[in-house]
């Protein structure tokens, strides 16, 4: 039986192109974690790179806008997603706790 | 968003510096460039050089220059030098009655996404959008 070691950042553009090869699908749900690059490799552009691949990979498929959806006491999430150049959308998201 | 003038100037003048570490700027420049005070803009460029943004400034014709971290200072680091932080805000009357609840959870929540987003700008970010 195969030991597999846990996924290290590197591993993240193989790990996203086979899970694509096999359901067919991009997930932007998985975004955040495909992205949380290992914290010993920060600041090298990794997560950077990454979703640079990933959008123009959207664009080859005729997507024309992106939006995702953040904690907004993720400091660390949302600077990265502003660092690429994102900006707030047109929507507010808005719940209600109803448990 | 309101901020005051000190803030504002606080942001231009560690824009401006940090937009080239190695340049070294008076108070009179960038007080020419913005339109305001020297003696203004002197006050603010001691606050920003007592948290460790910037150095130099000896005399009028002192230049100073940026030593941050450009990837690590936000734009809420610099704001939270010249504005009171939400927590020490002199209470309001009516702050206790009903209503006053209610009007102080919308400031909340308008406080909080304002931080969010001063929180996740940072200086390299700012400099880098066109």
């Amino acid at each position: 039986m195969a030991t597999i070691r846990p996924a290290q950042a590197a591993d993240l553009p193989a790990i996203s192109a086979l899970d694509e090869r096999e359901t067919g699908v991009a997930k932007p749900d998985y975004w955040r974690d495909m992205l949380a690059s290992d914290p010993r490799q920060r600041q090298r552009g990794i997560a950077s790179a990454l979703f640079e691949a990933l959008i123009a990979r959207f664009k080859e498929r005729g997507v024309t806008r992106v939006r995702t959806l953040v904690d907004r006491k993720d400091h660390l999430i949302l600077s990265f997603f502003r660092a690429q150049g994102m900006v707030a959308g047109p929507s507010l998201q808005l719940d209600m706790d109803v448990s | 968003v309101k901020l005051q003038t000190a803030t504002r100037l606080g942001l231009y003048a560690i824009l401006e510096l940090a937009r080239d570490p190695e340049r070294t700027l008076s108070a009179a420049d960038l007080a020419e460039r913005f339109g305001v005070s020297s003696h203004h803009l002197a006050k603010v460029l001691r606050t920003l050089g007592a948290a460790g943004l910037v150095r130099g400034g000896r005399g009028a014709s002192g230049g100073y220059r940026f030593t941050g971290n450009r990837r690590r200072t936000t734009l809420m680091d610099i704001v939270a030098l010249f504005e009171p932080a939400p927590g020490q805000r002199a209470k309001e009357p009516g702050q206790d009655t009903d209503i006053g609840r209610a009007l102080q959870r919308v400031l909340l929540e308008i406080d909080e996404i304002a931080e969010a987003t001063l929180r996740s700008i940072s200086l390299e970010t700012m400099l880098k959008a066109k």
